[in-house]
């Protein structure tokens, strides 16, 4: 990263600073985001598994993208330009279960189709999950739904429930 | 990874002289080791006689619970979301900051868009004034604070931070010329502040 201030100006200012307490920042075990990631002793679970179920979560993230977009008669060009994100992104976010989307990619989308911006991270493995429940719906709905031009009605009430699921997450 | 972003000044009180200090993306061993072995005894050497959140606060320590190894080891496959930062001068750790890189502003200025949430930043008790009789380095909270402003305009956010300021440190995010927007009662009380593009423009260039 880039430094925006100069060595001297900065240099100037800390003069004022002589004194002042600048310390901020909540004690970290109240620190919700933290609390989402794997601890130590999940981790010896089986490191193999968990690489194979976020594999599987993403694909799931993949196909309500998909779907979501689909459903609203969009194209890849079309929601890219809207997000404004690269289409190539887009488009690996839908088939390419290895990526690892950017955290600003998935607030844009959670925006666009008004879904729980922590959901989307779960899913799309950003922020990892041990919640069974979470992970079952979510594989559930990747398996129920295939990938036809146009959706059909039972696909369609698929990716409501899996919809209403993830809106119902705290 | 650890990599040097730049080298700044933080200035000695005890000398009157400033210092060249390094400033680093990332955290190594060296800086957990200088928290756990340098830090950590310094906190303990001043905790109150009777520990309560009052006394805590009055002695400026109410970070000491904080463990650097373990948020280090959290967030390391998380760059995306997180980032670390860290002062050196003198050979040793000056300061740590930890970021988080996705989190939506509440100003009315920019509500809903995206800043950079300062989550912990913090300087060696070796400079802080309720903690020592003589504190040595001053600069390290800006320094800190500026490179979490650039890193808002990196990430296009144009300069918006945002953080919850420990008790006493209020008088600095106001002077820099952050928006004091009240106390947070999810948050322990602490008050939250952040800055706008504008108070950012005038802090980097002002």
């Amino acid at each position: 990263m880039k430094m925006h201030i100069s060595r001297d100006k900065l240099r100037r200012d800390i003069r004022q600073d002589v004194g002042l307490d600048t310390d901020a920042g909540i004690p970290i075990q109240d620190t919700g985001m933290l609390k989402l990631f794997v601890d130590s002793k999940d981790t010896r679970v089986g490191e193999k598994i968990l690489q194979t179920e976020t594999v599987e979560l993403k694909h799931a993230f993949g196909t309500l993208i998909r779907q979501l977009r689909r459903e609203r008669g969009l194209n890849i060009e079309t929601l890219a330009a809207k997000l404004t994100i690269q289409v190539e992104e887009l488009r690996a976010i839908e088939h390419d279960p290895n990526l690892d989307p950017r955290p600003r990619t998935i607030h844009k989308l959670a925006q666009f189709f008004k879904l729980p911006a922590l959901e989307l991270m779960k899913l799309s493995g950003v922020a990892e999950t041990h919640d069974h429940s979470f992970s079952d719906q979510a594989l559930k709905f990747a398996a129920s739904s295939d990938d036809l031009s146009s959706l059909s009605k039972k696909e369609r009430a698929i990716l409501h429930a899996f919809v209403k699921f993830l809106s119902s997450q705290k | 990874m650890k990599s040097l972003i730049g080298v700044y000044d933080l200035f000695n009180r005890q000398t009157n002289a400033y210092e060249d200090a390094s400033l680093f993306e990332g955290i190594d061993e060296k800086n957990l080791q200088d928290f756990e072995t340098h830090w950590i005894p310094l906190f303990h050497e001043a905790k109150p006689d009777e520990i309560t959140r009052e006394t805590i606060l009055a002695a400026n320590m109410e970070d000491a619970g904080w463990e650097w190894r373990k948020v280090e080891s959290d967030i390391r496959d998380k760059k995306l979301l997180y980032e670390i930062f860290a002062l050196e001068c003198a050979g040793i750790t000056q300061g740590l900051m930890l970021v988080n890189k996705l989190y939506s502003g509440k100003h009315p200025e920019h509500e809903g868009e995206y800043l950079i949430y300062v989550e912990l930043v913090a300087t060696a008790p070796w400079n802080r004034d309720r903690l020592v009789p003589s504190p040595v380095y001053s600069g390290v909270g800006r320094t800190l604070i500026s490179t979490a402003i650039s890193l808002s305009i990196d990430e296009e956010f144009k300069g918006r931070i945002g953080l919850h300021s420990l008790l006493g440190a209020e008088t600095f995010y106001t002077n820099i010329g952050m928006t004091d927007l009240g106390k947070d009662e999810k948050k322990n009380g602490l008050r939250y502040f952040e800055m706008t593009e504008e108070s950012a423009t005038a802090f980097l260039k002002g």
